[in-house]
């Protein structure tokens, strides 16, 4: 916490176009910037209609490649798969290939909240525990921000009221809030089988200040234990550990995984009946390096317009 | 003594030089316009001047490489121009653009951006510590809840990447050159350390939505609200730090 000040901030404008000129606009093929202003616009109003027409820009081979991914990975979030050409444009493909791990990511959190994943955990090289560092702070959130953060969330309700209890994460100006499902906290349920018994929201203040639930938290049995990930929204293992058993409950340990740009951390904590705690949480000082881009390759001058 | 022989000779590798490309940086290989389509001047003269304590260095990274149009291009170098005039206007110069990419490909879907979680996954997972501020425009910018740029606050010094907790840089959306040529320097703005000041729509701090009209004019940087502008960014460590190529 005695680390320089460090934020972030952004730029906002006013939504640049109401959601009937938006479907006109992706309708008559404008420039590629308007065109992705209509899908942002459009991705808040969804229906069947806007779903058909963003799988008639996303098939069409002639259209704009840039506006097909976005329309690609729009629909992927609803839970749509598109097949387009064999060959697409690179950022096609590439919108394929996140389509295709959104899509595993939304059935992956559904087969755990049902308690039945096709496949285990795959969990990548997690980053060594930082002997020093920052500490992550720990606090209880007010009532009213506890329902803040709960409407963002997305765990199931299962019929009845969700009962949450709610942890916030603190280090440097990064705010996260763990939120679990009180009725999901059962050590010995889930050192039986596999659950989503959390989510991990992320504070947001650049804009209006807001909580988005991006990453999933789930658990399965492992030797003799219990092994933990936290998903991002592609399905990313992004910090994973372990839970061991005893007589209280489960004790349990996460890492970062090794992801350019990391810092390592480390979460130790306990999950008792209907509730967990953080005994300590500890950030590097130190990250892993992140990915370099390349020298421009060129051409650009006196390229037609 | 500077002489633009010499600094050509140190910088320009390709067999012929451009004075617009080579020296100023502008990708399309002419002088950009303004933001709504007016003629732009540069001189050569005040860019020579520009050193450490007076000037920054930046590296535009275009990500998803392929999907870049010759208008996007046109867009970023307007963008630039205009951020060396609203700096100029403080005395603060902008040196070298160094152009980078990222191939679509490597970019693994943070080429078209659609959630602020994505800008976060790009300015923390990538960055380049080369005494220069990361200035990323990803190929496509779909943002539901208006965002338009988003950057590092302050951003790291040359170095002091390794050290940094998430965001290393400053990403803009191309969103059309009168929006994006104010929110590049806007983002630059953060990334020098300074903040929002939505209560002045005429300063370049105000975030767009809130900002006087014509936004691309609302640029001022000055003394307001007790935080000296002018004399803030000159204090950042990639205008009192950097190397001269």
């Amino acid at each position: 916490m005695s680390e320089p000040r460090r934020l972030a901030a952004g730029d906002i404008r006013n939504p640049p176009l109401s959601p009937a000129a938006a479907r006109e606009l992706l309708r008559a093929k404008g420039s590629r910037a308007s065109r992705l202003d209509a899908i942002a616009v459009l991705r808040l109003q969804y229906d069947a209609a806007v779903a058909t027409m963003l799988r008639n820009v996303a098939v069409d081979p002639k259209d704009d490649p840039v506006v097909r991914a976005c329309a690609i990975a729009a629909l992927a979030v609803r839970g749509e798969r598109v097949t387009t050409e064999p060959e697409p444009p690179p950022s096609v493909r590439a919108a394929q290939i996140k389509a295709g791990d959104i899509l595993r990511w939304r059935q992956m959190v559904a087969d755990f909240d049902h308690g039945t994943p096709a496949a285990p955990l795959r969990v990548p090289m997690l980053l060594p525990a930082p002997a020093t560092g920052s500490p992550v702070q720990t606090a209880q959130p007010s009532p009213q921000l506890q329902a803040r953060i709960a409407a963002a969330l997305s765990l199931p309700s299962h019929g009845g009221s969700l009962a949450l209890q709610v942890v916030m994460l603190r280090c440097g100006n990064i705010e996260l809030a763990a939120a679990a499902d009180t009725a999901r906290l059962n050590p010995a349920a889930l050192l039986r089988a596999p659950a989503r018994p959390a989510q991990l929201a992320v504070h947001h203040t650049q804009e209006s200040d807001y909580w988005a639930a991006s990453f999933d938290i789930v658990t399965e049995p492992a030797n003799g234990g219990m092994r933990i990930a936290v998903l991002d929204l592609r399905g990313r293992v992004r910090f994973a550990g372990t839970g061991t058993g005893d007589a209280h409950g489960i004790a349990f340990t996460l890492q970062a995984a090794d992801i350019a740009g990391t810092m390592p951390v480390v979460l130790r904590g306990r999950v008792v009946p209907g509730a967990f705690g953080i005994d300590s949480a500890i950030s590097g000082t130190r990250g892993t390096a992140r990915r370099a881009p390349q020298p421009f390759s060129g051409p650009a001058r006196g390229q037609p317009d | 003594m500077w002489s633009l022989k010499n600094e050509l000779k140190a910088n320009v590798t390709g067999p012929k030089a451009s004075l617009v490309s080579d020296v100023f940086g502008y990708i399309r290989g002419r002088l950009p316009r303004d933001p709504d389509g007016g003629p732009t001047s540069i001189s050569l003269r005040k860019w020579a001047q520009l050193g450490v304590g007076n000037s920054f260095n930046v590296m535009t990274i275009f990500v998803g490489i392929e999907s870049f149009t010759p208008s996007m291009f046109d867009e970023i170098d307007t963008a630039i121009h205009r951020m060396r005039e609203v700096y100029g206007a403080i005395g603060l110069g902008v040196k070298w653009i160094v152009p980078w990419q990222i191939t679509t490909s490597d970019a693994d879907g943070l080429d078209v951006l659609t959630s602020e979680g994505e800008v976060d996954d790009l300015l923390s997972g990538w960055g380049f510590d080369k005494n220069a501020i990361n200035l990323y425009f990803p190929a496509g910018w779909s943002m539901s809840d208006g965002l338009i740029g988003k950057s590092a606050e302050p951003g790291p010094c040359p170095g002091e990447q390794t050290q940094t907790k998430g965001l290393a840089g400053s990403c803009v959306g191309l969103t059309g050159p009168l929006t994006s040529s104010r929110t590049c320097s806007h983002e630059t703005g953060h990334y020098l350390g300074l903040s929002h000041k939505q209560d002045f729509p005429e300063n370049l701090m105000c975030q767009t939505k809130f900002a006087s009209v014509p936004t691309w004019k609302a640029v001022a940087l000055k003394n307001v609200d007790g935080d000296d502008q002018p004399a803030e960014v000159k204090l950042h460590c990639m205008v009192t730090r950097w190397w001269v190529a």
